[in-house]
């Protein structure tokens, strides 16, 4: 039985532990099948809510001059330009399935860009995710084929920024 | 300065045996186009381009960027090696037959039968996280057919690839969507045995 899985737990608080969870392997060296399915799951239930969630059809497509998360990402990238770049080659660079994240580390107040396999969730390191971008091939296989440059272009375009600039207030009110 | 015998041959696209709409209605033209021409000639340029630089880095005794490609000629490697092997392993419908001979022999030996090797390879592909490979491979040290998935592009690990399935998004999205399921139980229509089973024997030797 997994840590949290009674109810008092939130998925965040869940994906936290499974490092530990994960690293208790079973009779035969593999980590237990429930916290495996909770990887997968619970981190493409929480990586799917935050990607839909931070696109919309009319973006705010830049932080807000002088805002928090605009002096957080001056702070930790030097620009917003610079920002965008280490993204979008971060997106580009995952090797088969998987996503590019803005992260905030809640102990130094940093913010960086990871890249995850699968629907591994920075939960897991401790991150919290503000932004992500989905490069398995079927966030953008049917629009565009082989094209993930050409997907992570024009997302860009839909990247709704108020939206990260609201769960970067909430995260860093705490 | 390189010599001649230095420089090494390019790698390049292997011909299909068969035109792009030969395996329908399992795999169709549309992505049998887009999974050749594109997705194992970007595995081919990358790993060109990725053994380029890691001449010029051994050349250079650059151990930091040596390691540093050591990824991307696996990831690039990988992938050309595995497409490669699956462009043989498949056949069209009208040209297909059972596995005899030894292959059968030894796949009713290890596995019970045809159907069941067949229903191990299957769960194991469909089960795969996100990209990779379902393999039925041959260990010689242990003489055992095993049925074994690979992530990414990994070639498989130990023993010979005998039959691989991508299950990657890119060898089903455009005709089964996220139905992988379907797409492995359509693709044993395909197996080119003749394929497999020279492998087998290959590997034995």
């Amino acid at each position: 039985d997994m840590a949290g899985m009674d109810g008092t737990s939130t998925v965040e608080e869940m994906m936290s532990t499974l490092p530990t969870v994960l690293a208790t392997a079973g009779p035969s060296g593999e980590p237990d099948a429930s916290a495996t399915a909770f990887r997968k799951n619970g981190g493409g239930y929480l990586n799917h809510k935050m990607y839909f969630a931070t696109m919309s059809p009319e973006p705010q497509s830049e932080p807000t001059p002088g805002s928090p998360l605009a002096q957080a990402i001056d702070t930790s990238f030097g620009s917003w330009a610079d920002f965008q770049e280490e993204m979008t080659n971060a997106a580009a660079t995952v090797f088969g399935s998987g996503w590019a994240f803005l992260v905030l580390d809640p102990v130094t107040g940093e913010l960086s860009v990871i890249q995850k396999p699968n629907q591994d969730s920075p939960y897991m390191d401790g991150l919290i995710p503000l932004l992500g971008i989905d490069v398995w091939e079927h966030a953008y296989y049917l629009l565009r084929g082989p094209d993930r440059g050409d997907y992570i272009s024009a997302w860009w375009d839909v990247v709704d920024l108020a939206k990260v600039e609201e769960a970067f207030a909430r995260v860093t009110a705490s | 300065m390189l010599s001649l015998t230095q420089v090494q041959a390019k790698h390049t696209l292997p011909d299909l045996p068969y035109d792009y709409s030969a395996l329908e209605p399992v795999i169709s033209g549309e992505i049998m186009e887009l999974h050749h021409s594109k997705h194992h000639q970007a595995y081919v340029n990358g790993l060109n381009a990725a053994s380029e630089q890691m001449e010029e880095a051994q050349s250079k005794g650059d151990v930091a960027s040596m390691t540093k490609l050591v990824k991307a000629i696996n990831f690039n490697g990988g992938g050309h090696i595995n497409h490669s092997i699956f462009w043989e392993n498949l056949c069209p419908v009208k040209d297909y037959r059972p596995p005899q001979g030894a292959l059968l022999e030894k796949i009713n030996q290890d596995f019970g039968s045809l159907e069941k090797m067949q229903a191990n390879l299957t769960a194991s592909t469909v089960g795969l996280q996100g990209s990779g490979w379902g393999w039925l491979g041959y260990d010689k040290q242990t003489d055992q057919l095993y049925v074994k998935t690979m992530a990414n592009q990994d070639p498989l690990s130990c023993g010979a690839p005998l039959f691989g399935i991508d299950a990657w998004e890119h060898a089903y999205y455009l005709q089964y969507k996220n139905v992988r399921p379907d797409y492995v139980k359509a693709i044993w229509d395909i197996v080119n045995w003749k394929d497999v089973e020279q492998r087998f024997e290959a590997a034995r030797k």
